[in-house]
């Protein structure tokens, strides 16, 4: 600051430049969203809005108190959708593993042709909520809790081929490299030089998407995929509040447990 | 070798367990494993008959995939996406502005004692209910339409990003923090001088990526009524029109791809 | 070839390091089953008893101290049965009597295999006590090449610049080394 000419005294955080592109930068957002918000509005009836407080309070004392003689009915749903998470994770890792080596970049057997599909794959399925996938193949497959466990199972290869291919991207060169030295082949290299590096991650990324994937089966039933969404979704046809709040409540148990387990198993593998 | 004593050596090794050291209990796991995957497999019951007709549809949607129809539908899925566009940002802003503050509050080392719980149980309802939910409840209460969408991914950005926030808060380097208060610096001035810089950079990075994910789910919510892309494909998939329902996945798995690749760089030009 | 950082497979077990040595000779089944034939598995024990290993077979490598998983590194490249031995800075994450002992080693069992051995060293007078024969590179050309007792400080000035050469003085030299074979 010593060295400052005697005519700049003022001390200033950013050059007026900059100063002048931030004020821009944040009018630009402000208008951005005014604008937005205007579009989005444009056929929101504020009736209906405004009226939300009573809707509200209406809909609170209807889902209480909880119908708790529901429940027996709702373990076998429950052990459905416990069933498409599980299953639906185990499918999905078994695809994702190949994809995952073809997608990293020390692994892929064709860097022009495979890699680029392979990742083409990955987004694809990253992109799509498992709803949507669960929507889709409930059309084309039929009701049911197949549907949802391939739904499932087609989400969860984007998650964990992406996760996956990080972790072998991110593997110690060295170790490869000693065993390559050895005259071992190339799946002979992958075997003993990058599979013992990816282990945990790969058992820690699995269970925190089965972690999710119990969450995300628990509304697939809303399109027909099976589970208690099922019966979420023919409670709210019928408007039978009390059972709702007894299927969140449920909901909320299992996905705190599931969150438990996942938490241990991730902490003994790493 | 000769120089080496004739010493007799194990010809077969078996590598160890190495997570379960107890035969047993390793065994035990195993069949149990497979016990599981029978009796869970064998809770699916799927109708063949129907599926060998679902296939015919499944081939017809995957060509519209190849073959996607923009232009039948267009004015529905342009009012779709212009939905969904415009509750992502809305809610992620919005979101943002209230998740700041009560991430600060959900933060164990500002906040007095009282208030940390009151913002963490916000947090954690927030994060325990899937947005699908809140978008039923929201929609049974607000109408149908956006704008209950919109409170819907508001109100799950500030799960998501309040959390992280307030883990950050609580991990920056406490002498940063002594430093400002030993100044004589008022509460706001230690948030402005000592949080802020060290969060930052970070904050605008999720709010980068609850953006992404904003959009995502606008696709999902619509399913239930919350307005947004959703609707139009749920729409398109009831009436079989698949070659529709293609164009409207392509739009999003593109927006999605645009949306990651954006803010990738827009990550990288801030840092 | 043994290496600078050891370079063993850190999530692996001792036995899986040196047999992976033999990955060049067996099918990719058998190495996927861990079933190596009788006569690897075999060799490999003798191996590992020879570097005084034989009770970590089962260890994980990340288990073992830097001399000992040098000692793993130095079992792997004698499993592939070479004919010719290079060894990359072995004592260059090892402090000095884990060094001597290491270089012993190799030493030792070079002479036992009669099996010639090239060894990129840094460490001048770890070079002097073990080889026996050594070759000054400076700048990719060679500037000495003779026997030990030959160097002297004006051949490490030519190498690496004015420094007080004193023995005994820890000092850097690039230099190689064949053991006839």
């Amino acid at each position: 600051m010593n060295t400052m000419p005697p005519d700049r005294p003022i001390w200033h955080y950013r050059t007026p430049r900059q100063r002048l592109m931030l004020w821009f930068g944040w009018l630009a957002l402000v208008a951005l969203f005014v604008y937005c918000w205007e579009v989005m509005n444009r056929e929101t009836l504020w009736f209906f809005v405004m009226d939300a407080p009573n809707q509200a309070a209406d809909i609170g004392s209807r889902m209480w108190p909880p119908r708790w003689e529901y429940v027996p009915e709702l373990l076998i749903p429950l052990w459905d959708t416990i069933n498409i998470a599980t299953i639906g994770t185990a499918g999905g890792v078994l695809l994702a593993i190949p994809i995952a080596f073809l997608a990293a970049r020390n692994t892929t057997p064709s860097p022009m042709l495979l890699r680029p599909v392979a990742l083409l794959i990955i987004v694809t399925s990253r992109s799509i909520n498992s709803l949507i996938w669960a929507l889709l193949l409930v059309a084309i497959i039929g009701p049911g809790i197949l549907a949802g466990m391939v739904a499932i199972a087609l989400r969860s290869i984007g998650f964990i081929g992406k996760l996956l291919y990080e972790a072998i991207e991110e593997t110690d060169p060295l170790q490869v490299e000693a065993i390559a030295a050895t005259g071992a082949s190339r799946a002979q290299t992958i075997i003993y030089g990058i599979v013992p590096q990816i282990i945990p991650a790969f058992w820690g990324i699995s269970v925190f998407r089965w972690d999710i994937n119990i969450r995300e089966s628990t509304i697939l039933g809303l399109v027909g995929a099976g589970g208690i969404g099922l019966k979420l979704q023919g409670s709210l046809n019928t408007l039978a509040w009390g059972q709702v709040s007894v299927i969140l409540l449920l909901i909320l148990g299992t996905v705190v447990v599931s969150e438990w387990i996942s938490a241990k198993i991730r902490h003994a593998v790493i | 070798m000769s120089t080496v004593a004739k010493k007799r050596y194990p010809t077969t090794w078996r590598r160890p367990p190495q997570i379960m050291t107890d035969r047993r209990w390793r065994i035990s796991i195993q069949i149990a494993i497979v016990a599981y995957l029978i009796v869970a497999w064998n809770s699916i019951e799927v109708d063949w008959e129907r599926v060998v007709v679902g296939l015919e549809r499944g081939k017809q949607f995957a060509m519209g995939f190849l073959r996607p129809d923009f232009a039948s539908r267009w004015e529905d899925i342009s009012r779709g996406i212009i939905e969904s566009l415009t509750m992502t940002l809305t809610s992620t802003v919005v979101g943002i502005l209230v998740s700041v503050p009560i991430g600060i509050g959900a933060a164990r080392n500002l906040t007095p004692r009282l208030l940390y719980l009151v913002c963490r149980s916000i947090v954690a309802v927030s994060r325990s209910l899937q947005e699908v939910i809140i978008a039923i409840f929201l929609v049974a209460m607000f109408g149908f339409g956006p704008f209950a969408g919109f409170l819907t991914l508001s109100f799950a950005t500030i799960g998501f990003l309040a959390k992280l926030l307030a883990d950050d808060i609580e991990e920056i380097e406490p002498g940063q923090v002594e430093a400002i208060r030993s100044t004589g610096a008022s509460w706001w001035q230690l948030v402005n001088y000592a949080i802020q810089p060290q969060v930052m950079p970070r904050l605008i990075g999720l709010s980068l990526y609850r953006l992404d994910i904003n959009f995502r789910e606008s696709a999902v919510i619509g399913i239930v009524g919350a307005g947004g892309i959703g609707a139009t494909l749920n729409t398109a998939i009831d009436r079989y029109e698949y070659d529709s329902a293609g164009a409207i996945l392509l739009i999003i798995i593109v927006i999605v791809m645009g949306a990651e690749y954006a803010s990738g760089t827009i990550r990288k030009f801030l840092q | 070839m043994i290496f600078q950082e050891y370079s063993l497979v850190e999530r692996l077990t001792v036995m899986e390091n040196v047999l992976s040595g033999r990955l060049g000779y067996v099918s990719f089944l058998r190495s996927w089953s861990r079933r190596f034939p009788p006569e690897d598995v075999e060799r490999a024990f003798r191996l590992l008893d020879r570097v005084g290993l034989y009770d970590k077979a089962n260890n994980r490598a990340d288990a073992l101290s830097g001399g000992q998983r040098q000692r793993v590194g130095i079992a792997r490249a004698l499993a592939q049965d070479p004919e010719l031995l290079l060894v990359d800075e072995p004592t260059a994450s090892l402090d000095p009597k884990t060094s001597r002992q290491i270089m012993r080693l190799i030493t030792e069992i070079c002479a036992e295999r009669r099996l010639p051995a090239i060894v990129n060293i840094h460490d001048v007078p770890l070079a002097q006590q073990f080889m026996q024969r050594l070759v000054g590179l400076q700048a990719g050309r060679i500037v000495f090449d003779g026997p030990p007792e030959a160097l002297n400080e004006k051949t490490l000035t030519t190498i690496y610049g004015e420094e007080d050469w004193k023995p005994d003085r820890e000092t850097h030299e690039p230099s190689q080394e064949v053991l006839a074979g």
